[in-house]
């Protein structure tokens, strides 16, 4: 029996395994940042950076991987699950 | 499973979340929000090292958001104490702290101190040495405060204030003040003519005549011709500088519902086609039409390329939008503040880590604004308005 984390790593990306584990690397890196505090760095959206440019960088760091665990992540699973719904031809 | 499946599913998947995704973002108690904005803002009043360090932040960019800031909140202030006269006590505690501060720094380091580094090149066109950006927003706290409570040295204040806004209009051949020298803005022209009408309404003066003087000129001399919405920013003899622009078109709208509610109607459904954007439940506004192709500028923040999202604009889309009582953009804002804005809600309340102080008190100010512009067009005097 093959175990799960081989099988999602080994699976092309468009494919169940492959969009699922893409979501949740996503929501992982997401969690990261979040945990490392860089949403407050955001307030470079505004024009008011904190600090120099690694501040900078951390904030547009965070955007992207919000929008990614936010918008992208979900589109990722849900398309997984669709694919799982499609019908398999045999041979 | 064949490559083509996948990308469809990835398609459908789109087709589904993104049109979902306004639900998610909606936000459940818009007024608990505004409480807990409320609450981080009097901690910042009463804590001075946090204060400290969010006025450095928005100082090091741009000194205007520090004095407009403290605007906006004493305004929100004033609104809260109208609708809720048990807080008026704390209301006026803390206006009193914002404005007797500012005061003192003007006094200190001059007008200047609240205003960019250019103020310190050229001089005013009229001859006298006053920015009407500082003389009206000062005349407007010190007026919210009266409404509220008078206060001897500030009804003296408010109008040795008023009286230069006068002259520093009445100078000029289209009756507009300056905020730099040569260089005067919508913004702080229809805010100043706000704090000529409080002194009205507290004092009993009247410059009915001399605000339509002011207003029929803007109509006639400073209206874009492409979009019928006022322009931004002048000469002091009347000549346009900027377009309409998202980041001040919508407080000018505020300013002209105390003063003439058809021409501010009229303003926002203009700036509503030309600056407001609303897509899949989210809404957002950008900083110049179509027909004006203008630059990012300290007060619009980074826009974002495509949809042109501008910070700035978005932000005081809120006040345009809670001001006509439209709603439904209204709504739309909310989702994009809760979505993009990242909030933070903390034992201060609650802040958008994508705003800065002036932008969290605009935001509250939209959320309560209201009875003070109503005791301006009801008329009366202040201890009529005085709960």
């Amino acid at each position: 029996m093959t175990r799960l984390p081989e099988r999602a790593f080994g699976a092309p990306l468009l494919s169940p395994a492959g969009l699922a584990l893409r979501a949740c690397l996503l929501w992982l890196a997401f969690g990261l940042v979040h945990a490392l505090g860089l949403r407050e760095y955001t307030t470079v959206l505004s024009g008011t950076p904190v600090g120099g440019l690694a501040p900078t960088l951390g904030g547009v760091f965070y955007v992207v991987l919000y929008f990614g665990a936010v918008v992208a992540a979900p589109i990722a699973l849900i398309a997984g699950v669709l694919l799982l719904l499609v019908p398999r031809r045999r041979g | 499973m064949r490559p083509l499946h996948g990308l469809v599913a990835l398609g459908v998947a789109t087709a589904l979340w993104l049109p979902a995704l306004q639900f998610v973002f909606t936000p459940a108690e818009p007024e608990a929000d505004a409480r807990a904005l409320a609450t981080r803002h009097l901690a910042l009043w009463s804590d001075p090292a946090l204060r400290a360090a969010e006025v450095d932040r928005m100082r090091a960019r741009n000194a205007e958001w520090d004095f407009m800031g403290r605007t906006f909140l004493v305004l929100a202030l004033a609104n809260e104490a109208l609708r809720t006269p048990s807080k008026t006590p704390d209301a006026v505690r803390v206006i009193d702290a914002i404005v007797d501060e500012t005061l003192r720094l003007e006094a200190e380091h001059g007008f200047r101190f609240f205003m960019m580094d250019y103020a310190g090149i050229g001089r005013f066109q009229s001859g006298l040495d006053r920015s009407i950006f500082v003389d009206g927003e000062i005349a407007l706290m010190m007026g919210a405060r009266r409404m509220l409570a008078e206060r001897a040295d500030l009804a003296t204040g408010m109008r040795e204030r008023v009286e230069a806004l006068v002259q520093s209009m009445g100078r000029s051949p289209a009756r507009v003040g300056e905020s730099y020298p040569d260089e005067g803005w919508m913004f702080c022209n229809t805010v100043a003519l706000v704090a000529i009408r409080m002194l009205d309404v507290l004092d009993g003066t009247d410059h009915a005549a001399f605000i339509g003087q002011v207003l029929a000129s803007l109509k006639a001399n400073l209206t874009d011709p492409a979009t019928g919405l006022l322009v931004s920013s002048f000469t002091f003899a009347g000549q346009p500088l900027d377009g309409p622009e998202g980041s001040s078109i919508w407080m000018v709208i505020h300013c002209l519902d105390a003063l003439d509610r058809d021409y501010a109607a009229d303003q926002y459904r203009r700036a509503r086609a030309e600056l407001g954007r609303t897509f899949l439940g989210f809404g957002w506004a950008i900083e110049w039409p179509a027909s004006w192709q203008g630059p990012r500028d300290v007060d619009s923040g980074p826009i974002i390329p495509v949809i042109e999202v501008s910070a700035g604009a978005s932000g005081m889309a809120f006040l345009g939008a809670a001001t006509v009582g439209d709603t439904d953009y209204l709504q739309a804002l909310h989702r994009t503040l809760d979505f993009a804005a990242f909030p933070i809600r903390d034992a201060h309340g609650l802040r958008y880590a994508a705003s800065n102080q002036v932008g969290d008190a605009v935001l509250l100010y939209a959320s309560v604004v209201g009875p003070l512009w109503d005791r301006l067009r009801a008329g009366g005097g202040a201890h009529d308005a005085a709960p």
